[in-house]
């Protein structure tokens, strides 16, 4: 049974945010970290592994290298990984990067299930599933746990308040819910993290018929719009002290538990 | 210009380890309940860390191990410590001082037979040298193995064997010929749990790290095979003391995760607890202690690390058989020693800062400082005294001629 892990990354440290006046734009320490909702779903791939012999890789898309944060993810036990780049893919929107992950997919080859995180603090992570199943023309599972292979994909879903049993057939796309309890990397996990090769694939590769780019494109202009517009209104709200006002943001983020803790 | 990094291994290591005592091992501590008794040796915590790979850290990977050395295990020792002294303890004996041994001096063969159950965690190693009447002075054994034909016949009692009846694995040291002394007289064996002849005696009852595992060994006509001998004939006392040299950096770094321990209790404490209408923090008296066990942790750690990497060195010359730099292993020697000495006495003392910055919260038993009260003092005593470590740093200082 193979599965595949789509996983992201987020800046290591927000306390170092800043506020560019002269772009406007959050500016962040280059150390990135895995996103902490990936480890749910690293946590059911490893349950997947454990109890039904599954292997399981990675992909991700980044614009900037983020060795960091894949090789965090491969320490959970996957066998490989495959990370997107490109100038894309940075302002690629939900839509775009699902489709761009299916560009990938197909060249990677069949799975049995793609797992994703079913939340993330990057609000346009929610339509990747969808554009992802779609492309691909899977179903897809939201908020899932306990999956179990079989003649169909079994699993827990969450809808609004309720939970419901879910019967798949065929290969299936899920997002995993953060009820997943969550595992940790082990020593050999971590080593041999280390010694495995992370692919690279620029995202122009894989659009062999000259129609994935375009669209990306042009979703990659509305999305810079819309960041650019953000950041100016948060310039706007802190333009006194910018970087008082990034501290504000990332200790927002923090209290609502989306990012890591610092070191200690 | 000194600089030192972790490998990418060793930060990834460090987070995982962080997460998982947090996540997983500090919900299932239980209280080490005072009172007569000999504490809880916690065997689903035991199995949790196995299953983590806590076991088999330090050693290569054909035999099991993790292979991220002397500074990965002293980062397991440190996370762990921070959360339970006596998790570090068993860990810290298993590893450091009961496999180590047969990694460094065992042969490929008994390397085989040992190595991938106890870097699992299924099977746990324990270190036999102290004695009743030889302590710091374990030059002085009495616990005498006699060879049989292809057996040797072990006699004597060991004390003070953490993991003591719950290990299966002992590396024990026996005096095979008496006139030679420590050097040359003293050879190590390894020893199997159900060997005939060996047998358990006093499960200490201890004031602190109690759910570790405390205990006396008699050796009654207890018959070895050869096979079991760990090293040549004669060479146990530096089976041991090699052993020991990375052992007390491993210690240090459990001293420093009890340091940091208590040091964040402070900060927390300082940060939210107000007296006389201003946090505490404010009042320069706690500033000055929160500075000195800040200071102290952060030297601490840069020595603890950087002497961890110099211990691989070391052991990769033992392990491979080759000959290890005189000026190597007296460094190792005198900056283990070095750093058991310190860092327990800067956790003893940071135990007390902590004590004046919780005030009289800090006798309470739902605060961290009673039970590093209790915990502290045996770092200043067990793998050597602190004495014995001056005796050691003094011994090398006096061997070198600055002129």
């Amino acid at each position: 049974m193979k599965v595949l892990v789509l996983v992201s990354q987020v800046p290591a440290k927000l306390e170092f945010a800043r506020l560019d006046k002269r772009t406007g734009r959050l500016e962040f320490e280059p150390e990135r970290l895995l996103n902490p909702v990936d480890v749910h779903v690293l946590s059911e791939a490893v349950r997947l592994k454990e109890e039904h012999g599954a292997t399981f890789e990675l992909l991700a898309a980044s614009s900037e290298a983020n060795e960091d944060a894949v090789r965090e993810a491969l320490a959970y036990g996957a066998a490989g990984a495959l990370v997107l780049t490109g100038p894309h893919v940075g302002g690629a929107d939900g839509v775009g990067l699902g489709v761009a992950f299916a560009a990938a997919i197909r060249h990677l080859g069949k799975f049995d299930a793609i797992l994703l995180a079913a939340s993330s603090p990057a609000p346009e992570w929610g339509l990747v599933a969808g554009s992802l199943a779609d492309a691909l023309e899977m179903p897809l599972v939201v908020d899932a746990a306990h999956l179990r292979p079989g003649p169909k994909w079994t699993c827990e879903s969450a809808l609004g308040r309720d939970r419901w049993g879910v019967e798949v057939q065929g290969a299936v796309v899920a997002t995993i819910s953060d009820r997943v309890p969550k595992r940790h990397p082990t020593a050999w996990g971590v080593v041999d993290a280390v010694h495995r090769t992370i692919v690279t694939k620029p995202l122009h590769e894989l659009d062999a018929d000259g129609t994935l780019l375009p669209r990306l494109a042009a979703r990659a202009v509305l999305k810079r719009q819309s960041l650019e517009r953000k950041a100016k209104a948060e310039t706007e709200t802190f333009a006194d002290d910018p970087e008082d006002g990034a501290r504000l943001v990332a200790r927002r983020l923090k209290n609502k538990g989306l990012w890591p803790e610092a070191s200690r | 210009m000194i600089e030192f990094r972790f490998k990418r291994e060793h930060e990834l290591w460090r987070k995982a380890c962080r997460e998982f005592v947090r996540d997983e091992i500090v919900p299932m501590i239980k209280p080490d309940e005072k009172g007569p008794g000999h504490g809880t040796f916690d065997w689903p915590i035991v199995k949790k860390m196995a299953k983590q790979g806590f076991f088999g850290v330090p050693f290569p990977r054909e035999y099991g191990g993790a292979g991220l050395g002397e500074v990965g295990y002293c980062m397991v020792l440190e996370e762990l410590a921070a959360a339970e002294a006596s998790l570090g303890t068993t860990i810290g004996a298993h590893t450091g001082i009961g496999t180590m041994p047969i990694w460094l001096f065992g042969t490929e063969e008994q390397r085989q037979r040992y190595l991938p159950q106890l870097c699992s965690g299924e099977r746990i190693a324990a270190f036999c040298l102290t004695e009743p009447t030889a302590g710091s002075d374990a030059a002085s054994i009495k616990t005498r193995a006699v060879k049989d034909k292809d057996e040797w016949v072990l006699n004597g009692t060991k004390i003070w064997v953490t993991n003591g009846k719950e290990a299966e694995v002992y590396t024990v040291m026996a005096v095979t010929d008496p006139a030679l002394g420590a050097q040359g007289g003293v050879t190590s064996f390894i020893v199997e749990k159900g060997a005939a002849g060996m047998n358990f005696g006093t499960i200490e009852d201890k004031m602190g790290i109690r759910n570790s595992s405390t205990a006396e060994i008699i050796f009654e006509n207890c018959r070895i095979p050869d096979e079991n001998r760990l090293g040549p004939v004669g060479e146990g006392f530096i089976t041991a003391l090699t052993a020991l040299d990375g052992g007390r950096v491993g210690l240090g770094a459990g001293a420093l995760g009890g340091i940091k321990q208590l040091r964040d209790a402070c900060v927390r404490l300082a940060r939210h607890k107000v007296v006389d209408g201003q946090p505490l923090g404010e009042h320069q008296s706690i500033q000055w202690k929160l500075a000195d066990m800040a200071m102290e942790a952060f030297f601490a750690e840069f020595a603890i690390y950087d002497t961890a990497t110099m211990v691989d060195a070391y052991h990769d010359h033992i392990a491979h058989r080759e000959k290890v730099p005189r000026a190597l292993r007296e460094e190792v020697s005198r900056r283990a020693a070095m750093i058991k000495a310190h860092t327990s006495e800067v956790l003893g003392r940071s135990v007390e800062w902590a004590l004046e910055v919780f005030g009289s919260d800090g006798i309470l038993d739902q605060w961290t400082i009673e039970k590093a009260f209790r915990d502290e003092p045996i770092l200043e005593i067990f793998e050597g005294t602190n004495e014995i470590q001056r005796v050691i740093i003094a011994r090398e200082l006096l061997k070198e001629d600055p002129l």
